[in-house]
């Protein structure tokens, strides 16, 4: 009974190293940025933080999220064919908007065999207007398919 | 090819058995040393023509060779080669290349009779690649800012891995063997594999992209019985 479970083993692992992971596209291949909402109370402790509405588009483009309720972060991409990209972002349709300016190295990255190239990102320097933002802090610069918290924006 | 097939079973099947006896008669045999027909074994790995099948995009080759130099020691070489080409709506892929590993078998089992050629054996083995590749083009698309087209151009690379093989090695007619061996690699330049871009495969090692490699080989060989080696017989 061993001797043919063995062997089964053998042929199954056999046919195992032959699949075609070109077939196969079973990882996530977007890359966004995760912006997290943070409030700075008066005496000095932060915590997160809601939007009541949240717009935000890349300038000139169309809306990636509108007059949206209830948020504590953005995910979003950033443009694969420049080194920078500027967002319109509001927080509440009555307040002022703010401009977020990201500069960032753009590095191609051979992700697998069945899902191909994705665009990676290593940024550079982040920084906004403050009408109602008052800091921007780069959590984590390389921005890659990771589930990390890149920016926190401080209200 | 019926009898072959049966006879190359039937010894696979027949191993456990063998050992056992073996091992059962350890006291009571006595040992001579007789000399015997060694030599060169020239044979190709049939899977490589299999994984066509499997994964069109590549085509593979091997050339097994093994050397007897003592009772149960055997040089052993695969000489490899590899062309990859590969095209869909992501990228597309070239490469081509060739490889050599060069180790030493360990026939695991103790002869009984002079003649009874068939051996279980594990090895390890230094492999040595040398290959091109390139992505002529990639895309990388976006709905909001559009698609990207870029491409990686042609690299030279040199690939090195360490190798451990366990098989059977059956003469099926004289002179004439079939054999299967499983080998598992482990990439001693792994920098290579977290490259932005790495190699999709590389020739006699396997999958570029994954610091190790697990693969099967099934051979037919020829023996040319060329000097004689002294072989311990339990008799």
């Amino acid at each position: 009974m061993m001797k043919y479970l063995l062997l089964t083993a053998c042929l199954l692992a056999g046919i195992i190293a032959c699949n075609d992971d070109t077939k196969v596209c079973d990882v996530d291949v977007r890359t966004p940025v995760r912006v997290h909402f943070t409030d700075t109370l008066p005496n000095g402790i932060s915590k997160d933080t809601t939007m009541p509405k949240v717009t935000l588009y890349a300038l000139g483009k169309d809306s990636i999220y509108r007059k949206q309720t209830g948020l504590n972060g953005l995910q979003f991409t950033l443009d694969r064919t420049a080194d920078s990209s500027r967002y319109y972002f509001q927080t509440d349709s009555t307040r002022i908007a703010d401009t977020l300016t990201f500069r960032y190295h753009r590095q191609p990255h051979f992700i697998s065999a069945g899902c191909g190239v994705v665009m990676y990102f290593n940024l550079d320097t982040v920084f906004s207007t403050n009408n109602v933002v008052t800091g921007v802090q780069v959590n984590k610069s390389q921005v890659t398919t990771g589930n990390e918290t890149h920016i926190i924006l401080l209200f | 090819m019926k009898r072959i097939l049966s006879f190359f079973f039937s010894a696979l099947l027949a191993l456990p058995a063998i050992t056992r006896a073996q091992s059962a008669k350890k006291d009571s045999v006595r040992e001579v040393t007789v000399a015997v027909p060694a030599g060169i074994s020239l044979g190709v790995d049939l899977s490589r023509f299999a994984i066509r099948y499997f994964q069109p995009y590549r085509t593979d080759a091997t050339i097994n060779l093994d050397a007897r130099f003592m009772d149960r020691f055997y040089f052993a070489s695969d000489i490899s080669y590899n062309n990859t080409s590969h095209r869909d709506e992501n990228y597309r892929y070239r490469s081509s290349g060739m490889s050599a590993t060069l180790g030493v078998n360990y026939n695991f089992l103790k002869k009984n009779v002079p003649r009874e050629n068939f051996i279980i054996y594990g090895g390890l083995r230094y492999g040595l690649a040398f290959f091109n590749y390139e992505i002529p083009e990639y895309r990388i698309y976006s709905d909001y800012w559009g698609n990207v087209r870029g491409n990686f151009p042609s690299t030279s690379q040199l690939a090195h891995w360490m190798e451990m093989t366990v098989g059977i090695k059956v003469e099926v007619l004289k002179n004439f063997y079939l054999g299967w061996s499983l080998h598992e690699r482990i990439l001693l330049n792994g920098g290579l594999a977290k490259k932005d871009f790495p190699p999709l495969i590389i020739p006699g090692f396997g999958k570029g992209y994954k610091r190790s490699a697990f693969d099967v080989q099934y051979s037919v060989s020829y023996l040319f019985p060329i000097w004689k080696v002294k072989q311990v017989v339990r008799l």
